[in-house]
């Protein structure tokens, strides 16, 4: 048989529609999660988990350890979890979204709740789900979209400010800048010396990506990165030109750099003890304690939050969230109730060095307690600003750190960086 | 063809030779058409692996990239505009220059660099097969390795092993990867360092593929030895050289696992890629027809280069 060329293209062509086709079809048959009436111990049938924390071998037994709680409650109920991490965790969703196998329990990060709720991968939970449960308002915040509850918090990252007291004394510095203008006066006072022997104010790049580290001083100007509806960015409103420039002056300043930055396994430069101040991760107690134990002593280091017209400290975390499409909803909402209750989410937060939502978690654990970082981190819960805030949040920040680092290696003016921004996040708002 | 006319010719009787002809014509062709089934046969495999996995894909990219496909949307047609906006990104734009930089830089030096060593290895020094291997290792070593150990090697603080060393003279420390005029020159040392090892392996094959007596003549005639490498080894290495720049071309264009352990494609974008791009429209936006469209334009560019280097080089013929 001799098939011509323009029919075995077009027959390619009719094979690739029917995949695209095929890849498409949805079901969207996702109840409101947590308004299952089965009682647990009656639950049946599989679960998956997406799961981007619980890295090491000692992390993934604690979560095992979880599930058996679960397992407990739920003895019917089969849990499968795929771990991963936050690198690959959108390529992992991606790819189960293609081939429509997504799974029942998606553990996300903070911003990624508007993207995959107005895309309609969440489903939206009842509150009942979290009766009882005392949260941060700024927490909840982060798991919500249009005001209806998508996820549910399990682990807290914070980043405080941290400032090395022996310098701050020798400078004069007696108490923690309460504005923009002290926070520079501070690392200039700070900075001293020069080459090898440079002490440096305040290393802005010491945790996170630019963007993160501009929603922390955005956050203390009473600013947001979008409008409430999450349509209109607001990249070029004063309080962000400010928070930004204030970055930029304290680097042309010679306070700071953004060329300097934590190695790969090194120990973070803040614990060398030439720098005035750093972001300080709340999950750094054991590798931060273990390179410089005397330095987070209170007496020689003080943990405070960036500060203008309010204090902010910068939150991340994981939160649980419902497959709509998940074909065992009542047995991943009852999943996800455990996983989050105080219990689960202590021994989540010990393994993790990470901050409980709940204040009962750290209240039920010595080892939360007694870790610095994390105490402070969920007191700072209250005032935490946050990265993301759109439906297109996800194209946006790939593309914003470039354009913010511009502005920090002092390539483009601030000004000019901040209009890129608005751009590029409009343009990304208007393809939805 | 020309002996079975021959066969005929030779025949004292034209009839009789015209039948055998004939027939022999007949058998032959039937042999023709058996060698063709088998030929086919043989092909078949390979030809429907590169349908399935290679020509499917290709088609699905171009149909997809005329669609707007944000997973889990059902893609709609979008015409040229995914096209449009790729070429109208400042981010897409500067992927290409730095792709171009990538490999117009690492290509040609890590080829030189690779011809050197195979000509030095094959001249029978000591301890030659122990360098063989030591040059071929990074070839064979998971990228992920390798980039950890440059990682460590370009270490901004004093445990890097650059910053150790320009620390001897009292200069640094330098951020290689963290600075953006040393970003991509330190992305390109690492791809340079990477890339000699399977470059010289094929020339060393080359090498030793090569007649001795036009060497020898040209020796008894007088000519030194880089008389003898550049009049006689290198354009009878031509059909190596061509090979050598189009796969690593194409392995420079798809340069991806180093840009992202690295830098990210950062600071500010200075060494971002194509393929970098490709993946954050794809599984950062999950974009996928936007992606596609920005695939179609790499594989554009890599067919372009593929023709080019065919006319510099002169293809696989090596007269």
């Amino acid at each position: 048989m001799r098939v011509s060329r323009r029919a075995l293209l077009a027959g390619a062509g009719a094979l690739a529609g029917g995949a695209l086709l095929g890849a498409c079809s949805e079901d969207d048959g996702g109840a409101k999660a947590g308004s299952s009436s089965v009682a647990p111990g009656e639950l049946t049938g599989e679960i998956s988990v997406l799961n981007p924390g619980f890295a090491t071998d000692d992390q993934k037994k604690v979560w095992d350890q979880m599930v058996a709680a679960f397992n407990k409650t739920a003895p019917n109920v089969k849990v499968t979890t795929d771990f991963t991490d936050y690198g690959k965790l959108n390529e992992k969703i991606t790819t189960a979204l293609a081939g429509n196998l997504v799974p029942d329990v998606l553990m996300t990060g903070v911003g990624w709740i508007p993207p995959f709720a107005y895309k309609g991968v969440y489903a939206e939970f009842d509150q009942a789900l979290i009766e009882g449960r005392t949260y941060a308002d700024r927490v909840l915040e982060t798991c919500k979209f249009e005001d209806k509850l998508y996820a549910i918090p399990f682990t807290q990252d914070t980043r405080s400010l941290i400032g090395n007291k022996s310098l701050w004394d020798k400078a004069g510095i007696t108490t923690p800048p309460k504005t923009f203008a002290d926070f520079r006066d501070a690392c200039k006072e700070l900075t001293s010396g020069s080459g090898a022997n440079k002490q440096w104010g305040f290393i802005i790049n010491s945790s996170g990506s630019a963007r993160q580290i501009l929603a922390t001083f955005l956050g203390a100007n009473n600013g947001a990165m979008f409008s409430p509806d999450g349509k209109t960015p607001l990249f070029t409103s004063p309080e962000c030109t400010e928070a930004l420039q204030l970055l930029v002056d304290i680097i042309k300043d010679g306070s700071s750099s953004w060329d300097i930055k934590p190695a790969e396994g090194s120990p973070h430069p803040f614990l060398g003890g030439k720098f005035g101040i750093s972001f300080c991760p709340s999950s750094a107690w054991p590798t931060w304690s273990e390179a410089n134990a005397e330095l987070l002593k209170p007496e020689n280091s003080i943990l405070f939050h960036a500060q203008n017209k309010r204090e902010s400290t910068f939150l991340g975390g994981t939160m649980m969230s419902r497959s709509k499409t998940s074909k065992n909803a009542a047995a991943a909402d009852e999943f996800i109730r455990i996983m989050t209750d105080t219990e689960s989410i202590r021994m989540a937060c010990e393994s993790l060095n990470t901050v409980p939502p709940l204040q009962s978690a750290l209240e039920a654990s010595e080892t939360l307690s007694g870790n610095r970082l994390i105490k402070e981190g969920l007191d700072g819960l209250q005032f935490a600003s946050f990265e993301g805030g759109s439906a297109a949040w996800l194209e946006i920040r790939g593309q914003l750190d470039p354009i913010l680092e511009e502005a920090l290696i002092l390539k483009t003016e601030v000004p000019v960086a901040l209009e890129k921004a608005q751009k590029m996040a409009q343009d990304a708002i208007d393809q939805l | 063809m020309a002996t079975h006319t021959s066969a005929a010719l030779a025949t004292d009787d034209p009839v009789a030779g015209a039948g055998r002809h004939r027939s022999k014509v007949k058998d032959n062709g039937r042999l023709h058409r058996k060698e063709k089934r088998a030929g086919w046969l043989l092909v078949a495999p390979a030809s429907l692996h590169i349908g399935i996995w290679v020509g499917l894909p290709l088609v699905v990219a171009l149909i997809l990239s005329f669609t707007r496909y944000d997973i889990p949307g059902k893609p709609s047609f979008r015409g040229v505009q995914n096209y449009v906006e790729a070429f109208g990104k400042e981010a897409f734009l500067k992927s290409i220059v730095n792709t171009f930089i990538m490999t117009g830089v690492a290509v040609p030096a890590s080829m030189l660099i690779a011809v050197v060593l195979a000509v030095l290895l094959n001249m029978g020094l000591r301890g030659q097969s122990f360098f063989r291997v030591a040059i071929f290792m990074p070839h064979i070593t998971a990228t992920v390795a390798v980039a950890v150990v440059w990682l460590w090697i370009y270490n901004p603080d004093e445990t890097g092993l650059l910053n150790k060393i320009i620390g001897t003279v009292g200069a640094g420390p330098i951020s290689w990867l963290g600075g953006y005029d040393t970003a991509m020159p330190s992305v390109i040392a690492m791809l340079i360092w990477q890339g000699i090892g399977i470059k010289m392996l094929i020339y060393l094959a080359a090498l030793q593929g090569l007649p001795l007596d036009v060497d020898e003549a040209a020796k008894i005639d007088g000519a030194n030895a880089f008389q003898r490498f550049w009049h006689i080894k290198v354009p009878l290495l031509r059909p190596a050289t061509f090979f050598v720049l189009v796969t690593s071309i194409i392995g420079s264009f798809q340069v991806f696992d180093q840009i992202f352990i690295l830098t990210q494609g950062g600071p500010a974008n200075a060494t971002t890629v194509i393929t970098y791009q490709i993946y954050l429209a794809a599984f950062e936006a999950s974009r996928m027809g936007y992606a596609s469209a920005m695939s179609m334009i790499l594989f554009v560019f890599l067919i372009i280069l593929a023709i080019v280097s065919r006319k510099v080089v002169g293809g696989t013929d090596a007269h």
